[in-house]
Formats: C-alpha cells, structure tokens, sequence
C-alpha cells in the first residue's frame, strides 16, 4: 500500500506500515487539533481494537483504515454515524462482489456477506465543554485476503468470496461511499439513512432474537427507531424499541 | 426564565414554554432554544441558584464570603444542577474503564484537568469520551460501569 489513492476532496491519507491502532493514531492526532479529512491506514495493526477491548486481529494484506471528521453534531446523534457508516462499507462490498451476493447490514453495524461477517466498524468520539463533539472516529476493518476463524461468529473476506481486490483502490472506493454516506446524513438527516439502511438491513421482517445480556427479547424485526434502536414485534402485537442488544437470527 | 418571542405579532404560546421549562428542569441542562421558523422561544435558568424539587442540601454561602474549600458533603441525590455535576450528553451504557479489566480512567480524589477522559457512553456501538469541562477533584462517581444512562443525568462530581 505504498501508491497515493484518490481520495474525494477534504481527506488527506496518512499510511503506516504498522501501529498499534489506526483509532489510535487518528485519536492522538484529533487530540494535537488535526483537521478533519484525515484518512489513517496501516498495513497491520499491533493492537486493533473492536467493541471493549475486543481484540481485531489485524495481519498483512486487509484494509485497516480510521477516518477522522470533525461534524458539527451532539454527542447524542453520534450513535447515528454507524448506520451510515455500516451503509458505505456495504455499497463498496456489494460493488466488489459484483452484486453476485447477499451483502446486509446488520444491527446495530455489522455488513455481512452471505451472513458472514466481512468488515468490523468502531465508531469513536467525544465530548466536553461544546455543544457538539470535539472529533469522531470511524474506524474500518475489511476482511480482503483473509479472515478469522471463528464456529460462533462465521467470518468471510472478499477473496474468500473468490474477489481480487487491490487495497488502495478499495480504500479510494471506501472513503468516496462513506464521503457520500456523511453528506447525505448530516444534510438530509437520519431519516434517510434509516431508510436506505432498512433496504440493506439483515432479518427485517424475521423472527429475531435480542440477547441484551441477563434477557432475551424475541419478536419480528420492523425496522429502526428515530435515534436507531430495534424496533420488536413481540407475540402479543405489542412494539419494543430496544437500543442495545446483540441480535441473533432464529433457526 | 426568559420568554423572547422574535416577533412581536407572533402570539406567545403559554403552553409551549411550560413544556419547554419542564424539560429543562427534566434534563438539567441551564438553556433550551425553540425555532419554529416564525417564533423562537429561548427559555434559561438565572444564574445556578435554581428552585429543585429537592430540599438544598448545602447551606446557602453567604454572597461576600469566600466559598468553603474543604467540606466534602456527599451529595444524597445527584443534582444536575449542581455545578461540578458532569451529566451524560445521550442516552446509553456507561463505562468507567476504557476496556474490561483495565483501571477506570479516573477515581474519587483524583485531580483532572480539562479535557481528561472522565468516562464512555456507548450508543448503538458508538463510544463517547466524556471529558472534564474544568479542572477540579473527582469528588463522587455517581454511575456504575455497565449501568444504562439517561440524557442529562449526573455521571460523575468534579470540583
């Protein structure tokens, strides 16, 4: 990954042969006052990160990759980012898989590809004295050339699913569809995030489960709420709106 | 509370800034502003000597005297309005640690400076940083680690 991608007007690549985390870096430098657009990316990672200190295991020849963006937004829409987010990583994965197979998104940010985890998405930001937040960090793994193995969570990568994919072009791709995805949340609002995402969501209109946890919450998938919660349909007719949860599908 | 209609032909709706005073008080924020279009409503608290619900539970310090340094009261509700209180910004799951089995990012008696990490929010896997507004001592974490939090509720004291 030595080549100089285009990258869409504003962003600016920063590529490192190995870091702890791309997070991580793109953190320090939103910290020392980087502007916005900064694209960091790393041929492997020493210390990636997923949810809680969830290890990512990061070797050689797939795409890490951390977007600092600087959006004038309350802490409370941040939750927001990870729909479009999760939407871009699905346009460019459907897009290298030629449209061949199923690619969803899964709640809350999950993009699988025949039900196969593809990519891992962490979203960070933070707030203080200002009305809205300081920086936010989208953070992206794309499984390209390989991928873990695990029998509870089935893992994919591009070349598994028989594509060849070229990391800088992957990484042009990837920053012009989340551009696009960004632009159309924060100027035409959730709403329409919500709506392309329901088009792409894993499971809609299925009996799912919900493990929150001590509970399980069984119902039919309807859709997101305004603020991106779960809305259930439980036996009874009666609506739940949940906003965390690890969803599961039924059979 | 200020009631400011921009217009002076816009009809001021008596209903609209209770609901908005309400949710001022319900959230503990200091301002809310309201823009229909044709009418903005701002409602504000006057200073921090606000009426709570809740008896004070500090004696009110005498305007000319220099405030007391060194009584740490705990506090036997968390007063949003309380002004070293640092509420959460969102709806969500606080975390006290950056990850499980690390130490938490501060403790009680720690001294912060602005712009320190005091603790995470997580909504829908996005993590927020809450970060102390102004230095001071961590005087009472008011939150589990795990717990669910709502907007506007106190996370932690730093005075």
């Amino acid at each position: 990954m030595d080549g100089t991608p285009d990258l869409p007007q504003g962003y600016r690549r920063l590529h490192l042969p190995e870091i702890d985390s791309t997070n991580d870096e793109a953190r320090r430098r939103a910290e020392s006052g980087a502007d916005g657009g900064l694209v960091v990316t790393a041929d492997r990672q020493t210390a990636g990160r997923g949810r809680r200190g969830r290890n990512w295991n990061s070797p050689d020849g797939n795409l890490y990759c951390s977007i600092l963006v600087r959006p004038e937004i309350a802490p409370a829409e941040g939750a927001q980012a990870g729909f479009a987010v999760s939407l871009a990583v699905a346009d460019i994965v459907a897009d290298a898989l030629a449209h061949a197979l199923p690619v969803h998104c899964k709640w809350p940010n999950d993009v699988l590809v025949s039900d196969q985890k593809v990519s891992g998405i962490l979203i960070e930001s933070a707030s203080g004295a200002g009305r809205s937040v300081d920086w936010l960090i989208i953070g992206i793994g794309i499984n390209v050339t390989s991928h873990p193995d695990f029998a509870e969570k089935p893992a994919t990568s591009l070349a598994a699913c028989g594509v060849t994919a070229q990391l800088d072009d992957l990484l042009a791709q990837l920053v012009a569809a989340l551009d696009l995805r960004l632009t159309q949340w924060l100027e035409q609002g959730f709403d329409s995030i919500r709506n392309a995402w329901m088009e792409r969501a894993w499971r809609l209109g299925e009996q799912v489960d919900l493990m929150t946890g001590q509970d399980q919450v069984t119902g039919a998938f309807r859709g997101l709420d305004e603020t991106g919660g779960i809305v259930l349909e439980l036996a009874g007719g009666e609506r739940r709106n949940l906003g965390h949860g690890e969803l599961v599908a039924q059979g | 509370m200020n009631d400011t209609p921009k217009r002076a032909e816009s009809p001021i709706d008596a209903r609209a800034i209770r609901k908005l005073a309400k949710l001022l008080d319900d959230t503990g924020l200091t301002e809310i502003e309201y823009d229909t279009g044709d009418l903005r409503i701002r409602v504000a608290r006057q200073g921090t000597a606000v009426q709570v619900s809740a008896p004070p539970v500090q004696q009110a310090p005498d305007p000319g005297a220099p405030p007391p340094l060194d009584t740490i009261t705990p506090a036997p509700a968390p007063d949003p309005t309380h002004p070293g209180a640092v509420t959460s910004p969102m709806v969500g799951t606080v975390y006290l640690a950056p990850e499980p089995g690390a130490p938490n990012f501060v403790s009680i008696g720690d001294s912060v400076s602005p712009g320190q990490t005091l603790m995470l929010v997580e909504a829908m896997k996005t993590f927020n940083e809450i970060k102390a507004q102004k230095g001071g001592v961590v005087r009472e974490i008011v939150v589990e680690s795990g717990a669910p939090v709502e907007f506007g509720e106190v996370l932690v004291i730093v005075e």
